[in-house]
């Protein structure tokens, strides 16, 4: 046999070995890799899954949820995650109304190249069935492949799928800056309906009221008190109620005043409180408030035996303070003891409905 | 020749030469097959450096709430990459990016806080772009926490193990704080960064009042003193620059230090010599700077954003500091220096970055006339006023404006107020109506029904038949 046959021979063998090894490696490899994906992906669901059972035995509900609908994103037959994430949504909601729905799945857009005509009609079938986001996302395509294609329709569609969607962020899914924002760009294109005006001063006053929370406890009483008499059942995403923002802001206040020693106007806000939701976490609090405001004849004497542990801070600076333009004007006025302060005998008993501050950082609400 | 034939020739040398080309035939193939298992296993741009598995503890929570302990917990590389909302490449993008507190990654700290957070977005359609700067103690409800300053989310995030990791939590309360959809996230560390700037060569600022700037390390040499004009800054004093907060405004300058190095870096990146280099050097560099890199963008995204930024002129960029003042000064429950949000008057600034030449507003040219009438929305006019006729006199006025009037009617019920409604979005109808006729905003509804007959419907009142607007 020539030598130059054995070469080209040898060579042959030599690219076939090669080439059948690569495309062997490689199938091997994407197994591996898929396989490793594939582990490393169900051992994260199957820790989240295991940390949202912990944050559900230890109270950490809204955490919990985070985790369950992130497992089940992932995951819809996963067993046992339905029902995990009902039973956290059912008390995250137990004093919510409306409640917020489950967050549906976000098709993933691709830039759409189809004829303008079919994005034209498109988009018109998504608006006829208040498929909002979807219908703006065909819009942008829309606009993108020709701005001025049925110019009016479009501004049209876009100015009631901006005003429908910022609705629904609102009252359905709590997000209310975000709904706020969508009523903002609706309000561009033009008018909005006295119904959308209403439900974005709800979200406006609501939103001010959480700007003080825990910090200006007067301010958040006044906003949310507007709130929960117009709107009860509006909830921010953490699934907190106007009336349970209210209630807890009057807490706040009051464990405020019987901080600063004036028990008979701390009293007033339990009042309020308690009127709206009575608990045992607030009734000691309450009578203790109570009996200092009223304290015992001198045939009385009161041990101390509590240590006020509890301090909240409210510095208001500078004094002004932003306001709706169309709600009242509030100003911030510190509160004025209408009866003769009587000094308290006792050791007040610290808000057990507020938790002392541990720590620099938030803990996980309920 | 000859030697090399007649060594051929014998019987032992030719099989031990069959032997060795077979066994280097077969190792060749070994080796190929390694190489490619090693290839496909490795994942495209070994994506797993991006995201340095960083969740290895998890924090337990005691009674009180508060952080007491870790306890370790399994690595879990995947839940620390949220997934990017998605972008179809024609609607508005933004992107947050976030600094990390010095003090924790000095500290060596496992989780760290943000320090700096700034929102970019950009219209591919409009070719606008804006920046928007949140102060890290801006006081805000992170979700599934209490309120807490901004820049705890970051921290919050990692070390509760959430799915989505540190900067999923940062972006959920940043989307929650301004209403803005956020698609992408970048963060990139200290040393990356520096690298980035000489990569690029340096980056010019204008400082606009004398500062000192205290670059990372130790030493006399890590002090500079910059006077007011145009300086070419390298990494470590572009950081420094960048990092300074000890001027007057506080946080609220060096947000504006960090947008002026942000346009700085813009302009190097975007010049005609700068950007075709670096295209081509791109997946080396994204590969270099990776482990300091933390970022649901793709490689291919950022070429995506850089190609598009680049055609957003200067004029065209919003910038925006949540200044002070959109806040008030307070302190937190447990003493720390906060500012509390003013909602309405972020808002507005919101709007000002956000909107401002958006390609989700208005297209339709001309007047309000002209507008309506290229709307050519069906108008249906009911009388609910007890002047008979009415109905026919406003269908007859508005048909002379160029109103579309599908339809003239009586009603059966008598309404005092003038009333529109509005079925299937139409704004240019509804505005023109509400100014011609002086409409109440009051009475002014929205009730979607696309079956309905008319897109607009107009229910005339008492009020209209006695103001004598109509002819």
């Amino acid at each position: 046999m020539p030598i130059w046959l054995i070469v080209l021979l040898v060579l042959i063998l030599l690219a076939i070995a090669i080439t059948a090894g690569a495309i062997a490696g490689y199938l091997n490899g994407s197994q591996t890799r898929q396989a490793a994906i594939s582990v490393q992906s169900t051992q994260s669901l199957e820790e989240q899954y295991q940390l949202g059972l912990q944050d559900l035995a230890e109270g950490r509900f809204a955490m919990a949820r985070q985790r369950f609908e992130y497992v089940l994103s992932h995951n819809p037959g996963h067993p046992g995650a339905v029902d995990n994430l009902a039973e956290a949504m059912s008390i995250l909601y137990a004093t919510s109304t409306p409640t917020s729905l489950p967050p549906t799945v976000v098709p993933t857009p691709t830039f759409d190249t189809r004829p303008i005509q079919d994005l034209f009609s498109n988009a018109v079938s998504l608006f006829n069935t208040s498929a909002w986001s979807q219908a703006i996302d065909t819009i942008a395509s829309l606009r993108q492949a020709d701005l001025s294609y049925q110019s009016a329709r479009v501004d049209g569609m876009l100015y009631a799928a901006f005003r429908y969607r910022g609705v629904e962020k609102i009252l359905q899914q709590g997000n209310l800056q975000g709904g706020v924002f969508d009523l903002s760009l609706a309000e561009r294109l033009g008018p909005l309906d006295i119904e959308a005006v209403n439900i974005r001063t709800w979200a406006r006053l609501y939103m001010i009221g959480t700007s003080f929370w825990e910090v200006f406890p007067e301010q958040a009483v006044y906003f949310f008190s507007q709130v929960a008499a117009a709107a009860p059942g509006l909830h921010d995403s953490s699934g907190w109620t106007a009336m349970e923002r209210y209630r807890g802001a009057l807490i706040q206040y009051g464990d405020q005043l019987a901080n600063d020693g004036k028990w008979c106007e701390a009293v007033a806000q339990y009042q309020l409180a308690m009127n709206i939701r009575n608990d045992a976490a607030l009734q000691p609090v309450f009578a203790t408030a109570t009996v200092n405001c009223t304290p015992p004849t001198a045939a009385f004497t009161l041990t101390p035996t509590f240590t006020l542990v509890y301090t909240t801070t409210a510095t208001l600076t500078p004094t002004g303070i932003l306001l709706p333009s169309d709600t009242p004007t509030a100003t911030f006025i510190p509160p004025v003891d209408t009866e003769t302060p009587i000094p308290p005998t006792g050791t007040p008993v610290p808000p057990t409905a507020t938790p002392a501050p541990t720590d620099t950082v938030p803990v996980p609400t309920p | 020749m000859v030697k090399s034939k007649s060594l051929f020739q014998s019987k032992g040398v030719r099989t031990a030469a069959i032997l060795l080309v077979a066994i280097f035939i077969v190792l060749s193939g070994v080796l190929a097959y390694s190489f490619a298992r090693g290839l496909a296993s490795a994942g495209p741009l070994g994506i797993q450096s991006f995201f340095p598995s960083q969740l290895t503890e998890t924090p337990t929570v005691g009674t009180e709430g508060g952080i007491i302990s870790t306890a370790p917990a399994e690595d879990a590389i995947e839940q620390a990459i949220p997934a990017a909302l998605p972008w179809d490449g024609a609607g508005r993008v933004t992107v947050l990016l976030v600094g990390l507190d010095y003090r924790d990654w000095d500290a060596g700290e496992k989780y760290s806080r943000s320090d700096s957070m700034m929102l970019l977005t950009l219209d591919p359609l409009t070719k606008t772009a804006g920046v928007l700067s949140i102060p890290r103690d801006m006081w805000v409800a992170i979700p599934g926490f209490e309120h807490g300053k901004i820049n705890t989310a970051y921290y919050l995030g990692d070390a509760y193990k959430l799915p989505g990791g540190g900067p999923g939590l940062a972006i959920q309360t940043v989307e929650e704080f301004l209403g803005i959809p956020i698609n992408y996230y970048a963060q990139i560390d200290f040393q990356a960064f520096e690298d980035f700037i000489d990569e690029l060569g340096g980056v010019r600022v204008v400082v606009p009042e004398k500062i000192t700037i205290d670059k990372l390390g130790d030493g006399a040499k890590t002090i500079k003193k910059l006077r007011p004009g145009e300086h070419i800054l390298t990494g470590p004093w572009a950081l420094a620059y960048a990092r300074a907060r000890y001027t007057e405004g506080g946080d609220f300058d060096r947000a504006q230090r960090q947008q002026q190095v942000l346009l700085g870096i813009r302009e190097k990146v975007f010049s005609a010599e700068m950007l075709p280099t670096l295209i081509r050097k791109a997946p080396e560099i994204y590969q270099e700077l990776s482990a300091g890199i933390r970022t649901n963008l793709s490689l291919d995204e950022v070429i995506r954003l850089a190609l598009l930024a680049q055609q957003v002129t200067d004029d065209n960029i919003q910038r925006g500091v949540i200044g002070k003042e959109y806040v008030l000064f307070g302190f937190s429950p447990d003493d720390l220096s906060i500012l509390v949000p003013l909602p309405d008057k972020i808002q507005m600034l919101v709007d000002q970055v956000f909107n401002t030449g958006s390609s989700q507003g208005p297209v339709t040219a001309g007047d309000l006339t002209t507008q309506m009438a290229s709307e050519a929305a069906t108008l249906g006019i009911s009388n609910g006023s007890s002047l008979p006729g009415l109905a026919g006199r406003t269908g007859d006025y508005l048909r002379s404006q160029g109103v579309n009037v599908a339809q003239v009617s009586e009603s059966t019920e008598s309404t005092f107020t003038t009333t529109v409604i509005d079925h299937t979005g139409n704004p240019y109808l509804m505005k023109y109506l509400i100014e011609t006729l002086q409409i109440n905003p009051n009475r002014v509804y929205s009730r979607f029904d696309p079956n309905s007959p008319y897109a607009v419907e107009l229910i005339l009142g008492e009020d209209l038949a006695k103001s004598g607007i109509v002819p």
